[in-house]
């Protein structure tokens, strides 16, 4: 028979998962008491629990951060609240439904995504919401303004490309290296960074001893390691899974050179997943080192975090923390919470240490609409402390393709 | 001379924790039909699980990894009752399917438990190097082809000596009679759920030290394992251990060589040349022979 029992199962499941979907909305997302005249935002990222990969980190961040504000007064005498939409740095379609779903919200500004890709993926929603998106990723050259990011996406963190000058430029002049090796993972985050390293090298008058790349999720880097056997220092642009394992391979194989790499460093070392002599030598070029610092703006940030919420601050927390106060800036500078005004801000303001951000000592676009144009080099130690002995500027990026 | 000696034993290293995961997809096929595909997720579960008992909760070594097993063994169980035993009466295709779904699911709760930040497992050695011929050797891979080793002779006694072992040969070479002989096709099926399960999670535990665990920590295990599982005709124990040491070597001495970089894919393209020219795998002869 047509109406068979299982087609009335089906029928009223699928009815079921549509009204829990069509009510996630009000249950799904954190809110703050919303009124009239607030100042709405909205932050694009998942939280522990959501996801395999969600991380608390970036909303106990912007948290603190929103606190802060509405502490002192708001922005412009109006009280700030957010909405947070999950959105996946792995799926960038579905982190493209989810900024979609905050644009209902119409809020000033949105703070968020955490890949690159997810700002790609979602250029044509942006540009057709006309809403600012202050991304917390290293601008790759596929998002810069001018390529395939939007008028309306921004990066924090400063770019992939900044981020190898940097490093092979304290590499060459500040550790006195001339022969480096270049490790990466064979996809486009490894490539790319390698790419420009080449370039850095080029730049400096650094040789390069040999190249080698490796599988994302290799558990084995004999063969990469014994490539690196003639170099002075290594460069390795690596997820820290495999980074790991190069740092135990370089102590088997009595090698004692300086290792260098990018974000992955700290996840390393906080995770224990090196420790001891396989640390002693290793250095992070990284947008923020809060365990590490002498700032005492950065110090203040790490010790509130830390009372709040008994935890370290990491470098993810303190750059969602920046975001929100470079946002509030844009706002008051707008004059308006319109998002159209607040993008055009965006491209004018220059925020400073006294605006209430700790990572940098300034954010301000380039024609690529990165904001950073800072790096710190951190420095481990075995005992898995670490400080930031370092911190280069990198010039800014005009529009991509000019 | 001592670059070849490293990647050798590097090879021969990770030639031995494929065995014992490949060894999990055959004792599984034989005895039920299915290939696990939640294999590489058990690879995973095992690590964490070894952790858990090491690091937080501070158990020495052997009783931690006895109880880590020991655990495995459980899930081995829970897996065979939720994931296989609904679907056993179904095409074999609705059963692996059933497998992915497990695998999915295994993963997410790993996730929610564990968490998304990478973990380590110190290695039971610590950092100890042996020098062979000049070349370094980590004293973990050595602890790994030893235990690995231990097992492989555990299961080819299981096998070859135990009335289990004589089902299981019989199930692999004529199911329906074997059915029709009374053997309790339900216990042969709990039995191999229980020790692919306890393969998987030995590999995960003896994997982990070398570098860090995540969520998709086994996932590359599990495709190389299953490509040496069919290599070796997925039927003769002899041909999945000799399968596994293959591609180790092949992806340390020849990607160590010639494709420093690209050395994972060596593995799937040994696999594809030897079911072109043979597609029943190398010792598909020996397939009653486990």
């Amino acid at each position: 028979m047509f109406t068979s029992r299982p087609l009335i199962a089906a029928s009223a499941a699928t009815a079921a998962v549509i009204l829990l979907a069509a009510c996630s909305g009000a249950d799904g997302s954190d809110e703050g008491s919303k009124a009239q005249d607030d100042v709405r935002l909205a932050f694009l990222w998942e939280i522990e629990g959501e996801s395999p990969v969600g991380l608390s980190d970036f909303q106990n961040g912007a948290d603190l951060a929103i606190d802060e504000i509405n502490e002192a007064g708001g922005i412009d005498g109006r009280q700030v609240t957010y909405t947070r939409v999950p959105a996946s740095p792995l799926d960038p379609q579905a982190s493209t439904a989810a900024f979609l779903k905050a644009t209902n919200d119409e809020p000033a500004a949105m703070v968020g995504f955490l890949a690159s890709g997810q700002a790609v993926a979602a250029k044509s929603a942006l540009d057709r919401a006309q809403i600012p998106v202050i991304g917390i990723y290293e601008a790759d050259d596929a998002v810069r303004f001018g390529n395939q990011g939007s008028e309306f996406s921004w990066a924090l963190n400063g770019s992939g490309q900044g981020t190898s000058l940097a490093a092979v430029e304290f590499m060459t002049e500040d550790l006195g290296l001339t022969s480096l090796g270049l490790m990466g993972t064979n996809e486009a985050f490894g490539l790319g960074q390698i790419e420009s390293s080449e370039a850095a090298l080029d730049e400096l008058g650094a040789t390069s001893v040999g190249t080698v790349t490796y599988d994302p999720t290799a558990t084995d880097l004999t063969q990469q390691v014994l490539a690196m056997k003639d170099a002075d220092g290594v460069l390795n642009w690596g997820y820290p899974n495999p980074l790991a394992v190069q740092l135990k391979q370089f102590v088997e194989n009595g090698l004692t050179i300086p290792t260098m790499t990018g974000a992955s460093g700290p996840i390393v070392v906080n995770a224990g997943l090196a420790t001891g002599k396989a640390i002693a030598n290793f250095y992070s070029a990284l947008p923020c080192n809060p365990g590490g610092t002498e700032s005492a703006a950065l110090q203040d940030f790490a010790a509130a975090y830390q009372e709040k919420y008994d935890a370290s601050a990491t470098n993810l927390a303190a750059q969602a923390y920046d975001a929100v106060y470079v946002a509030k800036k844009a706002i008051e500078e707008a004059g308006s919470d319109a998002g159209a005004d607040v993008n055009e801000a965006l491209a004018e303001i220059s925020v400073a240490p006294e605006d209430g951000i700790v990572c940098s000592s300034g954010y301000q676009a380039d024609g690529s609409h990165i904001l950073n144009h800072e790096v710190n080099i951190a420095r481990f130690h075995a005992d898995g402390s670490s400080e930031t002995v370092s911190t280069i500027q990198v010039p800014e990026l005009p529009v991509a393709g000019e | 001379m001592d670059k070849f000696i490293a990647l050798t034993a590097s090879g021969i290293a990770y030639g031995a924790v494929l065995t014992l995961v490949a060894l999990g997809f055959l004792v599984l096929y034989n005895a039920t039909g299915i290939v696990n595909f939640a294999n590489g997720d058990l690879v995973t579960l095992g690590a964490y699980v070894g952790i858990w008992t090491t690091v937080d909760l501070g158990l020495p070594t052997i009783p931690s990894f006895l109880v880590t097993l020991a655990l495995m063994a459980v899930v081995g169980l829970v897996l065979e009752a939720l994931a296989y035993e609904p679907l056993r009466n179904q095409p074999a295709l609705v059963a692996v399917m059933g497998t992915l779904a497990a695998a999915i699911i295994l993963r997410g709760v790993i996730g929610i438990w564990q968490g998304s930040t990478p973990r380590a497992l110190p290695s039971p050695v610590g950092d100890a190097v042996v020098h062979i011929g000049g070349a370094p050797i980590a004293g973990h891979r050595i602890l790994i082809v030893v235990v690995s080793g231990i097992a492989v002779c555990l299961v080819g006694l299981l096998f070859t000596r135990t009335s289990f072992g004589r089902q299981l040969r019989a199930l692999a070479d004529d199911p329906t009679t074997t059915r029709l002989m009374g053997v309790r096709v339900r216990a042969a099926a709990r039995i191999s759920f229980v020790a692919s399960a306890v393969l998987a999670g030995l590999g995960g535990l003896l994997i982990a030290p070398i570098g860090a665990v995540d969520l998709t920590f086994g996932f590359n295990l599990m495709i190389t394992a299953f490509a040496a599982a069919i290599l070796g005709g997925f039927g003769s124990l002899r041909g999945v251990v000799i399968a596994s040491f293959v591609i180790g070597l092949l992806q340390a001495l020849v990607g160590g060589y010639f494709l420093v970089g690209y050395s994972s894919v060596l593995g799937a393209v040994l696999l594809l040349a030897v079911l072109a020219v043979r597609p029943s795998g190398l010792f598909s002869m020996e397939r009653s022979r486990l």
